[in-house]
Order: C-alpha cells, then structure tokens, then sequence
C-alpha cells in the first residue's frame, strides 16, 4: 500500500513541469515578501483625493505599460494536464510540492495510513501460537518487545527513504531544482511515527487486538491534535486570561505529556526552508510568538513521553501472561 | 483468569522427569496439561507452589536455553525460508552462529527438507510445517524437549522419524514430555504417563504397570479421562 502511494506521487512529481521563470534574486539574498493588498476603502478615499490608479490585473502587457516587468512562468501537472501561472521562481513552486508531499501526504495522510497498517503487527507478534515459542526462549521479554518495535521503525524509515529519495529525484529531474532540506522530513516524520506507535504497541500488549491499536491510535492521533491546539489557544486567546488557573496548568500540563502534531508540523515547515516562500501558516506563528517555545525541547519531551509508553509496555509485557 | 474469571487451573500437582526418560502427559481437554506446559515454560506466572525447570527455578530464564519446544500450531513468519527461520529461533536460543552454519543444514536434511531450505515456507504443506517446528524445537540441542499434541498434522513417515528422534533423545540422557490427548499416540513412546483430570494429577506411573493391574483406580481413571482410547 504504502509502494503504491509513493510509486502516484512520483509519477505525479515526473509530470511536472515549470517554464517561463526567471530568477529574481541570487544566492543568499534574503527573500521578501509584498506587502498585503490595501484595504478597497483606502484605495478608494486615496484615490478620490490623489486620482491613484491600481490595477491588480495579471496581464504583463498592462503592468509593462505601467513600467513593471512580471514573470509569465507556468507549472504544469499531470502532463500538462493541468497549467498554473507562476508569477515567483520556479524553485518556490517545487518548494511548493516538496511541503505538500512532506507535511500532507507523508505527515498527514501516509502517517495515518502506516499507523492504520502497522497496528496489527504486534497483535499477530502476541498471537498465542505465534508468541508462546518466541517467549519459551531465553531472550528477555522486554528485549522481544523492543526488538519488534524498532524492526518496525526500521521497515517504516526505509518506506520513507524511498518515498523521499524518488520524489526528490523526481522533482529535480524534471525542474533542475536540488534542495536538500526536503530530506529533513525522513527523521522528522519517522519521529513523529515512532511517538504515536508506541501508544499502538501499548495497546498492543494490553489488549492483543488489532481492532482496538487502529482506533486506539487513531483516536489518540486525534486527541493529540486537539491537546496540542487547545494548550495553544488557551495560552494565547484574550479569553484566556478569565480561564481558571487549574485549566491553564492543565492544559500546560497535557501539551508537555503529549505528542505536539502542531509543533512537528512547524519544525518541518522550518526545517524545509518553507518560510522563504511561504508565509507561515497562523497557528504556527502563534507557537512561534512564544519566548517559551523551542523546538527541541518539544521533540525532547515527546520521545521522553514515548520512552515512559514504551516502558509501561515493556513491563506489562514481563508481567503477563500468555 | 478465564474470560474476566478467576480459575484455579491446577491444584496440588507434583510430578518431575528424569534425564534420559520420555514422559508423557495426558488428559481431556481442560485439564490443565496446557497451564502445567506454560508454567514451565515460562509463559504463566504460577499463584503458588514451587516449579523447577532443569534442577532451577523457573525465574531464571537462562535455563530456556536448554530447552526445545514444539506448540501445537505453528504460526512462523510466512515469508522466512526454512533456514532463515532456523537460524532466526536458534539465535533466539544463544546458539553462537558459527554453530548455527553447520547444525542448520545438518537438521534440514534430518527432517527431509535440505530442497526446499530457500523456500518461503507459505509454500510448505501443513506436514512440513510441522516437521521444521521440530528442527525449530531441537536447534539448541535441548536438554529437556517438549512436544505438544507433536503427531497433528504428520504423516505415517514423518511420525516414525518422530519416534526416532524422540528415541535418540532418550538414548542421549536427555528428557522429552509430550503432551497429548490421545494415549494411542504416545502408549510406544513413553517411559510414564502422567494423567491429569481438572486440574489434578489422577495418575502417574508407567504404562505396563498400569496394564499389570488393571483393577487399579488409575485405569478407572483413565477411561473416564480418555474414554476407551487407551485399550486401542
């Protein structure tokens, strides 16, 4: 399943295709963002006054009457199935791709889907006939258990590598452009993985149903965005100074317990360098705002949390039994 | 605990087996012969009593190390060949490596399947499965081997290399318990039988004893047990 996503993604990243663009600033120079468009009611009074014609037409022959030279670049999807104008660099446009294909398909939708997948695996590994000869062997239990969760890790990390190192490929073949940030999403997003599947292997070993890891961990995917959400908000609405003091602390207390998907999904934004094209999305410069806010800290207490998880199932594992 | 309910599976069992002996161990289904084969095999925490596996407590697990087991379904990794899978259970049993390289092909072909060692074993009939579950069984060469329901599933010629292995086993001073619940299948085999009905042990010792004097309370026993099975 998860070769076939891939294989649709690099078909779809060969048939892209971007022409028409042209640089618009070299190496190392810092890149700037327009300003946001006036407000239609100040255009209005200052034109009434001054007579001030702004057109935001995106026909380069009325902007080059008016003395500005604009990009008539175009990307074109599916074979030229589908044209879109690029009025930037064409390095924006497959930094573009590189955030869709590393935050939605692989952060968001193969991060669900490899959960979905692999949540049967320790349940089949605890099956009475399967687990009664492996744990009639001197291995420790815990040394089992570990061993199964980091084979998965490792079987996952290879997914991704492939995933990455085609798409990658692909991109470049097809518009020249090399990025290397794109190959920060391999340990970030197998980190977010190994968060979320050491709940499933929790799971797992408490309840040896298959069923229960994929609900389990999907439920907890999403109480993990909500925590994660809600601790931003509450610190940060004007509403927010009425809230009790317990809920505050509360909700502190959840965000630093749980997986932060809102804090990866930042560091992955800045890991790829997307804010050199894009501006950064609201939540995401909420979290940024804050002193308190570090990155590593965050991933920090999320692997903490993951190896206290993995520890409870470890013991749970030695205690029961089969 | 049974589906939420606590059950005492066991009460007041005292049985042991000797180097160089084969003792096989009888009941109906819900006995306990599965709890009593857990228990020492590290895979159940008993609630009282003292269990000791090869002369030591059943805590330390290094001595699994000596131990060979075969369950009576299999479920291996379909997509392992036979040798991978013997090599994967016999570094699973501290076997060094070097050692594995020469006993894993030696115990292929024992078991008749030196040609299909680089097979997938999702291409193995359910007799082959259950004759490289007794390679699987004796990769470290155990001191104690124990065989549950081991004649499931073999055909004529894989139960006689079956008896001859249990035979060797014998010979080298080692102790083998097979656990079945049919006395037909292990009556040529075993040295002593060992009977247990819900959870008791109803009879212990060996079979010719047992047929000497068949007016004892252990044949009563047996043919409530097992029905008349024991007479075939």
């Amino acid at each position: 399943m998860m070769l076939v996503v891939t294989a649709i993604c690099v078909v779809f990243c060969l048939s892209v295709n971007v022409s028409g663009d042209v640089a618009l600033h070299s190496d190392g120079e810092p890149a700037f963002f327009l300003p946001p468009p006036p407000d239609h009611s100040t255009v209005a009074s200052a034109g009434a006054s001054q007579n001030v014609r702004l057109s935001f037409e995106t026909d380069p022959a009325l902007a080059r009457r008016d003395g500005v030279e604009t990009i008539s670049g175009r990307m074109t999807l599916g074979f030229g199935a589908v044209s879109i104008p690029v009025s930037r660099e064409r390095s924006d446009a497959v930094h573009f791709l590189q955030l869709i294909l590393a935050s939605g398909i692989a952060g968001t939708f193969g991060l669900l889907l490899t959960l979905v997948w692999t949540a049967g695996f320790v349940p089949t590994f605890l099956d009475p006939s399967a687990a009664s000869v492996l744990l009639a062997k001197p291995i420790p239990r815990g040394q089992l258990l570990l061993g199964k969760y980091i084979g998965v890790l490792a079987f996952v990390g290879f997914q991704l590598v492939i995933f990455v190192a085609l798409t990658w490929l692909a991109l470049g073949v097809r518009t020249k452009v090399w990025d290397v940030a794109y190959w920060w999403s391999v340990p970030l997003l197998l980190i977010q993985f190994a968060i979320f599947y050491s709940f499933s292997v929790l799971l797992a070993v408490v309840t040896r149903s298959t069923v229960a890891c994929v609900f389990g961990c999907i439920f907890f995917w999403l109480l993990a965005w909500g925590i994660n959400y809600g601790s931003i908000m509450a610190r940060h609405m004007p509403q927010s100074q009425y809230l009790p003091s317990s809920t505050v602390a509360l909700a502190q207390a959840s965000y630093w317990i749980t997986p932060k998907p809102i804090d990866a999904g930042l560091i992955l934004f800045n890991a790829l360098n997307a804010k050199e094209h894009f501006e950064k999305p609201s939540v995401y410069k909420l979290v940024e705002s804050e002193q308190v806010f570090s990155p590593q800290l965050s991933i920090i207490s999320s692997l903490v949390m993951t190896g206290a998880v993995l520890a409870s199932s470890i013991h749970e594992f030695r205690t029961a039994d089969y | 605990m049974h589906r939420g309910q606590m059950i005492q599976a066991l009460r007041g069992v005292s049985l042991g087996i000797e180097p160089g002996e084969v003792l096989a161990l009888l009941g109906p289904n819900r006995a306990g012969k599965t709890t009593l084969l857990k228990i020492l095999l590290g895979l159940c925490h008993p609630s009282g009593g003292r269990v000791f596996r090869l002369s030591r407590p059943i805590s330390q697990r290094s001595t699994l190390a000596r131990v060979g087991y075969m369950h009576e379904n299999q479920a291996f990794p379909r997509y392992l060949t036979a040798a991978a899978l013997l090599g994967f259970y016999g570094q699973l049993s501290l076997v060094p490596a070097s050692v594995l390289r020469a006993r894993v092909p030696a115990l292929l072909e024992r078991m008749g399947l030196t040609d299909r060692a680089h097979e997938p074993i999702a291409r193995f009939s359910k007799g082959m499965v259950q004759r490289l579950a007794l390679a699987q069984a004796l990769i470290a060469e155990p001191d104690l081997l124990v065989l549950d329901e081991p004649m499931e599933g073999l055909d004529l010629g894989a139960r006689r290399l079956l008896q001859e292995i249990i035979q060797e086993q014998r010979h080298a001073g080692k102790a083998v318990l097979v656990v079945s619940h049919a006395l037909a299948e292990v009556a040529q085999i075993c040295d002593r039988l060992a009977v247990l009905v819900e959870g008791r042990l109803a009879y212990l010792g060996s079979l010719a004893s047992l047929l000497r004097d068949p007016d004892t309370g252990g044949v009563r026993t047996l043919e409530a047990a097992l029905g008349t099975v024991y007479r075939s």
